[in-house]
């Protein structure tokens, strides 16, 4: 079914929706879950959690890409479920990796989650992506956006891992130079 | 900020970004294509030794239907002996007359060489006629020559040997290592490695539009039922 069709029975109220979402994209929200969470119980509940939210959302939203729209609820939810389970541990998996790679752009000092600031840093960082080549970005993205491991990134984009971690390396460094360039002190 | 606020506010990049990464990691993995690459190439070099010896078989059998020798040229080759300098004189004089009617471009213009033996300056003409006999003296000036009809033209040899020089590597590969135009002979000589060097047989033949003008020699004595 054709994503506008699918957000028309959410708009409908109609309760095929969820069914469709399932079919379609429930192997897409796993893997993105998946990434994050490790484990099965948890992907599951997170999956659903989707699901629901994907149902409280729709209408008002009518997302232009529905995979992208589940996805973002997804991601969102996981990383929250991740951080209440290892509040006081540091955890497995991607996402500890990916945070202390993220460190190198951060601070780490609070700041202020100023609705307009954040707006405006998510259109730098847009503008920042623009100026990278399509790899480029796609790599990045799958690794920050996606959870990917190194090593399932490098082996999708036939190259190696080495050249996978360089050139995010690079990326990173970039964008911290570009933001602060730009006056944000992260 | 916090690196998850910055895991966080990256999540809202924008969309078609996110979707065309998925799409990226949702296609068919590149890995395959590493071994694909290697089968590929292990059955181009089979499917080309497969032609290359289908060739051969082909080209064998071409060189023993159509009568093709290759001699020994180690027997083929003059004894030494001692030249005098009456015969150095005529050797001299046949190479000008060469030189001179080479360069004209006669189509009828075959060769000149000192016979040794009968001591004899020779001139062929692949057409011997009296207007062409008169050109010819022009160049001979008071020098006695006989003429005699031979099967080619110079400008034809020349050509064939071009034809064999724009593909000597080609030649070279497939063991013809040198040619040249033999003007005693009336011929272009080329010599094989050996003489089973049938594809350079049959791809040198091949640029002899006339037939016959190609004699084939190699050093090694021939071997019984071949050729």
């Amino acid at each position: 079914m054709e994503d506008k069709d699918i957000v028309n029975l959410y708009w409908e109220r109609n309760q095929k929706a969820i069914s469709e979402t399932q079919t379609k994209y429930g192997n897409y929200c796993h893997s993105i879950a998946m990434n994050i969470l490790l484990n099965n119980e948890d992907v599951e509940e997170c999956v659903n959690d989707t699901y629901l939210n994907a149902w409280n959302s729709m209408p008002p939203h009518r997302p232009k890409i529905l995979s992208v729209f589940l996805g973002k609820i997804t991601r969102h939810l996981s990383f929250d479920k991740l951080r209440y389970k290892n509040a006081d541990k540091r955890g497995s998996g991607e996402i500890p990796l990916i945070l202390d790679e993220l460190a190198e752009i951060v601070s780490g000092n609070e700041s202020a989650d100023d609705e307009l600031y954040r707006k405006e840093l998510i259109k730098e960082i847009n503008d920042f992506l623009n100026s990278l080549s399509k790899e480029k970005c796609n790599i990045f993205i799958c690794r920050y956006w996606y959870a990917y491991p190194v090593s399932q990134i490098a082996r999708q984009f036939g190259v190696t891992e080495n050249n996978v971690s360089v050139t995010l390396n690079r990326i990173r460094n970039n964008l911290k130079q570009f933001l602060t360039e730009r006056g944000y002190d992260l | 900020m916090k690196k998850e606020q910055l895991f966080d506010i990256l999540g809202e990049v924008d969309e078609k970004k996110i979707q065309s990464a998925g799409e990226t990691m949702s296609r068919k993995k590149k890995t395959s294509s590493i071994w694909l690459n290697y089968g590929t190439l292990v059955a181009c070099l089979c499917l080309v030794i497969i032609s290359i010896l289908s060739f051969h078989l082909y080209a064998k059998q071409y060189v023993i239907s159509n009568h093709i020798t290759v001699h020994n040229e180690l027997l083929l080759g003059s004894d030494y002996c001692e030249v005098t300098e009456e015969q150095a004189k005529k050797l001299e004089k046949a190479n000008s007359i060469h030189n001179k009617l080479s360069t004209q471009n006669f189509e009828w213009y075959g060769n000149c060489y000192y016979d040794f033996e009968n001591d004899k300056i020779m001139l062929g003409l692949t057409e011997i006629s009296d207007s062409n006999k008169e050109t010819v003296l022009s160049y001979t000036r008071n020098t006695a020559v006989e003429f005699y009809q031979c099967d080619y033209s110079y400008q034809y040899l020349e050509e064939l040997y071009n034809k064999l020089y724009k593909n000597r590597v080609i030649l070279y590969l497939f063991g013809a290592d040198r040619f040249n135009i033999s003007i005693d002979k009336n011929k272009v000589n080329v010599h094989l490695t050996n003489d089973n060097k049938y594809i350079a047989i049959y791809i040198a033949n091949k640029m002899d539009t006339i037939g016959g003008a190609i004699t084939f020699s190699s050093d090694i004595q021939p071997t019984d039922g071949d050729g």
